[in-house]
């Protein structure tokens, strides 16, 4: 009956030609028993690997939906997951989120029938990599900023203060030049965090945002990047294999996660992170619904969970990153105190530009910024040298 | 006469020093040059492996060889003026006949024009001029054999060493091949050393022969000593068509308590006789009839000459033979 | 008592195998058809697939695939950036196959002329003992080994080799920060994980060549050398071939070890999977994946004609 009337209201909206806007759910029925998540490893933890860390057991318990879980390595896996079909959620990244709305693979949320909406951080509420056209197509799950890892031996007197050391050959403050020390990410999406360090050093390009460059802008941002090329000896693609060249290698400086930030500080390894003054590029997730989710009422309720229980603290902790809900950091739902947030990086927040997928048609106009397939090309030749 | 191969006490152990198999164990041995010298013996008894000690693929571990009077201990195969037709012929298979054939010209430096027309001339030799261009596995195996050869011979070796070369070939082939052989032999007057294990072979090849066992030479001679004289009874039951008697059948008909062999065509069959025994089986040859008479525990053979009576399977007769044609020998 | 000339069938499997001996056709289509649907169905038919995808092109305005058939996106293979991996993979694959082959052969000739017994034994568990361990974990373990502050710098350092390694860091074309982030690295762990299929297929074309081969050569008077070129290599040339084909392709297509050693620049492989993934440039990535498909027929024509398959 439900599919029906969806079906009913998304041709009545096609007809009458009035909004993309998809049928949202208006109440919630009874709890289906079973909830389908697609998500990234680690995100949806049972206390498997870490008995402290168990945000779905009791969840379980509280709702009767038992929540199964698909891990995805990448975002094309979680897209074309998706697109296969008989999953309820995902946790989408920004560069796979807009992608699933305009391929019409997601649902509006109706966040009414999410009471803990209103706790959402407010910096997040209409993130634009998930709300079109004033419409949510899902709630943040996390979120954390790309920061700058380096080696406290290396840099004595403090962290570094710019991105510079990354980008341009200088001599470190161990008297040592930087060249062969440094590492960079091994993806088109490192495009933006030269695009980001040209908007603070060269503002005559006049880069509005590091994901919505056009023509001379991202000629310029490959051009600082031709000069890293010379820098770097092996870019960083898995987070194991950076931190084995931050031990084994002699890496000193690098873009990087948190969570490889947090992993060597275990070892007690002279390793910490800073976001310069250029601020950084991040990523949020979103947890997204699925157009044709077989089990909408635990979706929602799983939604609410997200929001209202010891996820967003205790998540925060074991990943590495930040919650959407500010007061998961001081309200003792888990293991997350303000010390931990801050170290994380959820101050930080207006330093952050978060990654989207870049496409042709941006503020700058129609057709006006370079698009991703682009980015993908060029950056595989800068890193082969040309 | 010049001596072409000469093997002083040689000896050829496999394995460990504590039990060797000897497969060479003290062998003498003189080969004639221009002699075709058969090596004969049951298979293990050394003879190929007194083959492969002369070629340079053994080395001795013990005492000496020498080929035309040259020590070759220390000479590697390549270097030494023989050549070998190998049992399996092994033509090399990614290579044309003419190529096969001109191979041992090739690797000597000669030219391209110069080394094919002598492979062509040994073709012709062996009568293959024309199938020049074809590869080994598009030869019968007659056909193979003869390449074999021309392709050991364009070397001008000074010693032919021949390993089982007709064994592969069907019986009419291979009594073409051997008349052949021995031609081939006589035009060029080049040693041939050929091994085998079949003694109607070796005696209508040789000009003189060694019969080996286990290791050790059994008995060196012409095929006509050889087959009249065996010196011992390996010798005589290996070569065969001879009749050995044991010292008690020796002495009962007449001779000294020894080994001894008699061959059929000096044996007679007689109505009585010291011995008597039963007509078990009866061979017709053509020029007579093989007549095999049991006395005893020892069967022995009389060839009855085509025109004079044969008896039946099942009648009792006996034998008789001149006292000189009785040919005693040694127990092993 | 006489018994009948035709025994009676004793069941199933009697009337079958009369079945079978009566129309032998049967068998083999019993036989063939499941492998030749798998192969014209899943096999040919995913190839057709790529190979129509790699005569689309991307529309340069809004990323989308234009599904009209033109050659633009080959052309597209032919821009510096494309050409350059093109040049760089075909160049790590010749000289992993070349060193493969040179390793292989002392290895593959012990074990084919010499090897007896226990030693036959251990030949095989050595060849075959890498490939049961994973190929991930081989690849990490020489991260570690090539690593700036791994074993081999150790053991450089050690014996005051490490201007050897210096030196060959300082090569243009082949820097880098250590052996681990320079294309020689890539090299020598492309070498050693896929020398096992160099040695396997070598080591029974050996086998194959009777030792009575190798007395006649050096019975007609061969040196050694001439006995290797002309008589050994031409008859093990179908499994060096065979063995190359492996080492040859293997490394065309694989995206792994480069993206974990060497200096990140990119092989066929990882050009396909990026283009392939966020990028949607599923046209470039089929061109890019059609590359290796035509160099190895390339390969293989010249293989033929050199005369790698007479001997089949």
């Amino acid at each position: 009956m439900k599919t029906m009337k969806v079906m009913a209201t998304s041709a009545l909206a096609l007809v009458t030609g009035l909004s993309p806007v998809l049928a949202q759910v208006t109440e919630l029925g009874t709890p289906e028993g079973q909830v389908n998540i697609v998500a990234w490893p680690g995100y949806i933890e049972r206390g498997e690997t870490d008995k402290a860390y168990d945000w779905v057991t009791k969840f379980e318990t509280d709702t009767g939906c038992k929540v199964n879980v698909k891990t995805a390595n990448t975002s094309d896996e979680m897209v074309a997951l998706m697109n296969e079909g008989g999953f309820d959620l995902v946790t989408a990244s920004g560069d796979a989120s807009l992608r699933l709305v305009a391929g019409d693979r997601v649902q509006p949320i109706n966040t009414d029938l999410i009471p803990s909406w209103s706790k959402v951080d407010a910096r997040l509420k209409d993130a634009p990599w998930f709300t079109v056209g004033g419409v949510h197509y899902g709630v943040p799950y996390q979120w954390g900023p790309n920061v700058l890892m380096y080696n406290t031996d290396v840099f004595k007197d403090g962290p570094p203060t710019s991105w510079s050391v990354v980008f341009e050959e200088q001599t470190l403050p161990d008297g040592q030049s930087n060249k062969g020390r440094v590492q960079a990410y091994d993806g088109p999406i490192h495009i933006a965090d030269a695009a980001q360090y040209l908007m603070a050093h060269k503002p005559e390009l006049g880069i509005t945002s590091p994901y919505e460059l056009n023509e001379d802008q991202y000629a310029a941002a490959l051009d600082l990047l031709r000069g890293q090329r010379a820098l770097v000896s092996r870019y960083w693609h898995d987070a194991y294999i950076q931190m084995d060249d931050f031990k084994n290698e002699g890496v000193v400086a690098s873009g990087s996660w948190p969570f490889q930030v947090g992993m060597l500080q275990l070892e007690s390894l002279p390793i910490a992170s800073t976001i310069p003054e250029e601020g950084a590029t991040g990523w949020a997730d979103t947890t997204m619904m699925h157009v044709d989710a077989a089990n909408p009422t635990c979706s929602y309720l799983w939604m609410e969970h997200t929001l209202s229980s010891n996820l967003q603290s205790d998540l925060a902790t074991w990943f590495g990153s930040n919650p959407v809900v500010p007061e998961a950091c001081t309200d003792g739902s888990g293991m997350s105190t303000a010390d931990t947030c801050k170290a994380n990086g959820m101050d930080d927040f207006d330093k952050v530009r978060f990654w989207t997928t870049p496409v042709s048609d941006c503020a700058q106009g129609a057709g006006a910024c370079v698009p991703y397939y682009r980015w993908v090309s060029d950056y595989i030749g800068v890193i082969g040298g040309r | 006469m010049t001596t072409a191969v000469e093997f002083l006490n040689v000896f050829r152990h496999f394995g460990p020093a504590s039990a060797p198999v000897r497969a060479v164990d003290g062998v003498d041995l003189t080969i004639a040059e221009g002699s075709f010298f058969a090596m004969l013996g049951p298979s293990g008894s050394g003879k190929t492996t007194c083959l492969r000690l002369i070629s340079g693929f053994e080395k001795p571990t013990g005492g000496e060889i020498r080929i035309f009077g040259e020590d070759v201990s220390n000479t590697p195969p390549h270097l030494r003026n023989v050549n070998t037709v190998f049992q399996d012929y092994a033509l090399f298979p990614h290579m044309n006949v003419r190529d096969n054939v001109a191979y041992g010209l090739m690797v000597k430096g000669m030219g391209r024009a110069q080394r094919y027309a002598r492979a062509e001339e040994m073709l012709a030799l062996v009568h293959l001029d024309s199938h020049g261009d074809r590869k080994p596995g598009q030869l019968s195996g007659g056909q193979r054999q003869r390449v074999a050869l021309a392709r050991a011979l364009v070397n001008e070796p000074r010693v032919l060493l021949l390993d089982e070369p007709l064994g592969a070939l069907d019986l009419k082939l291979r009594e073409a091949m051997q008349d052949e052989l021995k031609a081939l032999q006589k035009r060029l007057g080049l040693t041939f050393v050929f091994v085998t294990h079949d003694q109607h072979e070796a005696l209508s090849m040789a000009d003189s022969l060694a019969v080996f066992n286990e290791g050790k030479i059994a008995q060196i001679g012409t095929p006509q000593e050889i087959y009249d004289q065996p010196a011992t009874r390996f010798v005589a039951d290996f070569v065969g068509s001879s009749n050995v008697l044991p010292p008690a059948l020796t002495k009962a008909l007449g001779g000294p308590a020894e080994w001894a062999s008699l061959r059929p065509e000096a044996t007679r069959l007689a109505a009585t006789g010291p011995v008597s025994g039963t007509v078990t089986a009866l061979r017709y040859l053509g020029a007579g009839t093989r007549v095999v008479i049991t006395l005893g525990e020892t069967e022995v053979a009389a060839l009855v000459p085509a025109g004079q009576p044969v008896p039946a399977e099942g009648e009792t007769t006996s034998i008789a033979f001149d006292q000189q044609a009785l040919h005693l020998m040694g127990a092993t | 008592m006489t018994t009948s000339a035709i025994l009676p069938a004793r069941g199933l499997a009697d009337r079958l195998t009369a079945l079978f001996w009566r129309r032998p056709k049967v068998l083999l289509a019993l036989l063939l058809t499941p492998p030749l649907l798998w192969l014209g169905v899943v096999y040919l038919g995913s190839l057709a697939a790529l190979l129509l995808q790699s005569f689309y092109s991307i529309d340069e305005f809004s990323g989308v695939v234009k599904e009209e058939f033109t050659l633009k996106t080959y052309g597209e293979l032919f821009r510096p950036s494309n050409f350059d991996i093109l040049v760089r993979t075909v160049t790590m694959a010749a000289l992993v196959t070349l060193a493969c082959a040179a390793l292989a052969f002392p290895i593959a000739y012990f074990a084919a002329r010499y090897a007896k017994g226990h030693w036959k034994a251990a030949f095989y568990l050595g060849v075959m003992l890498p490939l049961w361990s994973s190929y991930l974990v081989k690849v990490y373990a020489w991260k570690l080994i090539l690593a700036k502050e791994g074993i081999l710098g150790w053991a450089a350092e050690q014996t005051h080799t490490g201007w050897i390694i210096s030196g060959l860091l300082s090569i243009p074309g082949l820097e880098g920060s250590s052996l681990s982030t320079s294309p020689i690295g890539t090299f020598m762990v492309f070498v050693y994980i896929w020398l096992p299929y160099m040695i396997l297929p070598m080591q029974a074309a050996l086998e194959r060549v009777p030792n009575s081969m190798l007395e006649a050569s050096a019975d007609l008077g061969a040196t050694r050398g001439q006995t290797f070129r002309t008589v050994v290599l031409p008859l093990a040339l179908p499994g060096i071939i065979a063995g190359s084909i492996f080492t040859f392709s293997l490394t065309l297509g694989d995206y792994i070890i480069p993206q974990i050693i060497g200096n990140s620049a990119n092989f066929i492989g990882m050009a396909v999977y990026q283009l392939q993934g966020t990028a949607g440039n599923i046209p470039l990535a089929a061109a890019f994946a059609v590359v290796p498909i035509l160099i190895m027929l390339i390969y293989l024509a010249i293989a033929r004609r050199m005369g790698a398959f007479d001997a089949l």
